[in-house]
């Protein structure tokens, strides 16, 4: 069992800063999921975790000792990559004991624990079999398998889910995280899938061009994102992010959405404390689609916008609106009758609003 | 303006069908899509409809006009692949002309009608960009403004967006829909991603080996699968599936696995089979423990916190049943709670056919 702190970490190839100064506690069996976009550092960072990188600055300490002259053989680190490495002349059984093997381990405790994890990956009536022959579905799980068996202290999954299909998947989501919390290890997972990050980790790290966006659990980062970025990357469809102005509408703070409307804060102390917090007027206003409102009344609480197009996604509905040039979404439960070119009033949510200063993107008035 | 028709189309490579048996009417002015899993005979039929691929057996129309013996140039249905392939040394401009001027038409013809395609997409300010600089929803329009200027019949779209990352994607459907609806176009999509078809289409078909499993509304097949295979592919997360005993003559289900006897207030002829409840994670509701009237004691399994709403995995015993519930509900590891199951939101499949026994009301 293992903690892992992150410590200044620094990783440059060349001119490019792959990870900049990263500091992250990653707690003894915690499942941590390192979340960005494309060339975010979130695998670099892994593989530094791993040993397969060198950092160019900072410290890596398993339980607050220094790894950094340890090979990745001495680590105790497990690996799942998304291209699953694994012996296809070999049974799945020969597969799953290959680690246990190469340790040496007693043929009955082998034997005990690979019918052990057979039985927990529902792999049982595949040990005969030969890799070859499984599914692209199944060999993620014998991957998974083989390298849970040897119960590592700490185990690093880079993608692992991202060649399965989706209703796989979402059933492998749930497997992972039943595992983790059987195994209790320290699990590290890097995806650039939020959905995977939100259902899977304790505390996702949020990752942007090398730097550390937000590091908290799924609901902290969802409900509070310290930043435009963060705000934008977690959630499908993204929260809705508005530019707009602070003013004072005969004497009661309010901000300005040019022609779209007004939007008095003298409802919404929340955000009126968030609002008391800006060093500029240029600001940012943000509110998820789930949380915002529709309305076909005439409400001077409301801003004017126009249904630009209805997506029917399963359980779901999107509505997309114009709202003064800007695409903003809307999403409610179930169908949701309302024809394309209707005006309406969209209503943010009073307590669940959000607020960014426009030039530094960061989010004011957070605890 | 183009009303296409397959009318009982076969086609084989040797031992290896690719398609059997499909009939399809796709409407003028319709967003139609073509949806299933790797290697189910989507591509086939766009091959066959663009005349690309010969069937074995069957007609083709287009218009109510037989067009079998017509070459891809004369049916004049134009194509718009994955990768959009688009040439990175010419301008926005130079990519529209190339069809026309590859046919040596006049050039202030091919002028007038770059220009007309470029005002229909609003492209009219990238004439002169090079791809490198547009956007991605920009470079597809430059693309399927390459395909209009030949003015076709109808488009054909083999998964043009697949290679995009996730939140790209949810952008470029609406865009592609939008479009669509403007040009006012028959359009015909192939694709695996099933919220993308439920997304944009009009209508779909559900394939499965080479041939239709249904053809409808997004709702419809959404609400109304007609076996048990569309039920499992449509819907994320996927629905649940309950084995047990059917009893038509009573419209009774009683569960093998589970404690579970539902009266689904049905009857109907036949004997009793062995069967598959399904209902939909969102169509199921967590009570407190004890309810008297929920259907299932169960326990909660893990929980997978999306944000806008909550999966929840509740287990009785071995089974594990999805549920889905808006917002950002707390539950415990191991709590013990009960499941509602509303009778009138269950399918019954036949558990060896796979065909519907019963649809949810």
């Amino acid at each position: 069992m293992a903690s892992i702190r992150l410590s200044s970490l620094s990783k440059r190839f060349g001119q490019v800063t792959a990870v900049d100064r990263l500091e992250l506690l990653i707690p003894d069996k915690e499942f941590v999921a390192l979340l960005g976009p494309s060339g975010c550092g979130k695998t670099t960072t892994m593989n530094m975790i791993a040993g397969i990188e060198r950092p160019t600055e900072g410290r890596i300490l398993f339980d607050d000792r220094d790894i950094q002259n340890l090979p990745p053989s001495r680590r105790d680190v497990g690996f799942v990559f998304q291209n699953y490495a694994i012996f296809t002349h070999m049974t799945v059984y020969e597969n799953l004991a290959f680690g246990l093997r190469v340790r040496k381990l007693p043929r009955t405790e082998i034997d005990r624990r690979v019918r052990e994890m057979a039985s927990l990956m529902r792999l049982d009536n595949r040990l005969d079999w030969l890799s070859a022959k499984l599914s692209v579905n199944e060999l993620q799980k014998v991957a998974i398998g083989r390298s849970a068996i040897t119960e590592p202290a700490i185990f690093l999954l880079d993608e692992p889910l991202s060649n399965l299909d989706a209703a796989f998947r979402a059933f492998m989501r749930t497997e992972l995280k039943h595992l983790q919390h059987q195994f209790q290890q320290t699990m590290v997972y890097v995806t650039h899938d939020q959905i995977e990050a939100m259902s899977l980790a304790d505390r996702i790290a949020v990752m942007n061009l090398g730097v550390l966006q937000q590091y908290g659990s799924p609901a902290e980062v969802y409900n509070q994102p310290r930043n435009t970025f963060v705000a934008n990357f977690m959630g499908s469809p993204s929260m809705n992010l508005l530019p707009c102005s602070a003013v004072e509408n005969n004497g009661v703070p309010a901000l300005s959405f040019g022609e779209v409307g007004m939007l008095s804060l003298a409802q919404d102390d929340a955000l009126l404390r968030r609002f008391r917090t800006a060093q500029a007027p240029s600001l940012v206003f943000g509110a998820r689609p789930e949380d915002m409102e529709i309305t076909t009344s005439d409400n001077d609480a409301g801003l004017a916008a126009t249904v630009t197009f209805v997506e029917p996604i399963g359980p779901r509905t999107v509505v997309h609106l114009d709202m003064g040039g800007k695409t903003i979404k809307i999403a409610k439960e179930k169908r949701f009758p309302i024809g394309i070119g209707s005006r309406v009033n969209v209503v943010p949510p009073r307590g669940k609003c959000h607020l960014f200063d426009a030039e530094s993107g960061a989010a004011l008035g957070l605890e | 303006m183009a009303e296409l028709e397959l009318i009982g189309v076969n086609k084989s490579y040797g031992r290896v069908v690719a398609v059997k048996d499909i009939n399809l009417k796709i409407a003028d002015n319709e967003f139609f899509c073509v949806f299933g899993p790797p290697s189910c005979g989507k591509t086939s039929i766009l091959r066959i409809l663009l005349g690309l691929t010969q069937p074995d057996e069957g007609e083709i129309r287009i218009n109510g006009q037989r067009v079998n013996e017509q070459g891809p140039k004369e049916r004049n249905l134009a194509m718009v692949f994955q990768n959009l392939a688009l040439f990175p040394h010419m301008t926005a401009g130079e990519n529209l002309a190339f069809p026309l001027v590859e046919r040596k038409i006049d050039k202030t013809e091919v002028k007038r009608r770059v220009q007309a395609v470029a005002e229909t997409l609003h492209i009219t300010k990238l004439l002169r960009k090079l791809p490198a600089h547009l956007s991605g929803g920009e470079r597809q329009r430059v693309a399927i403004g390459r395909a209009l200027v030949r003015e076709p019949t109808a488009f054909l779209m083999d998964e043009p967006i697949a290679a995009l990352d996730a939140r790209l994607r949810e952008e470029m459907r609406v865009e592609l829909k939008r479009l669509q609806r403007e040009l006012k176009h028959t359009l015909v999509y192939v694709t695996h991603d099933q919220e993308e078809a439920m997304s944009v289409a009009d209508r779909m078909a559900i394939l499965e080996g080479g041939m239709i499993r249904q053809v409808g509304t997004p709702d419809e097949i959404y609400n109304h699968p007609q076996s048990r295979y569309v039920a499992e592919l449509i819907g994320s997360p996927p629905m649940n599936f309950i084995a047990g005993t059917y009893q038509p003559q009573n419209g009774r289900f009683v569960a093998s696995a589970v404690p579970l006897e539902l009266d689904l207030a049905a009857r109907a002829d036949g004997d009793p089979c062995d069967a598959r409840l399904a209902i939909r994670p969102e169509d199921l509701r967590i009570h407190e423990a004890g309810n008297p009237r929920a259907a299932l004691a169960a326990e909660v399994y893990e929980v997978e916190p999306l944000g806008a709403f909550t999966i929840v995995d509740v287990n009785i015993g071995e089974t594990i049943l999805k549920v889905m519930e808006p917002g950002q509900p707390s539950y415990r590891l191991k709590q013990p709670i009960a499941l509602g199951i509303t009778p009138a939101k269950c399918h019954v499949f036949d558990g060896a056919t796979g065909v519907l026994l019963k649809g949810a009301a």
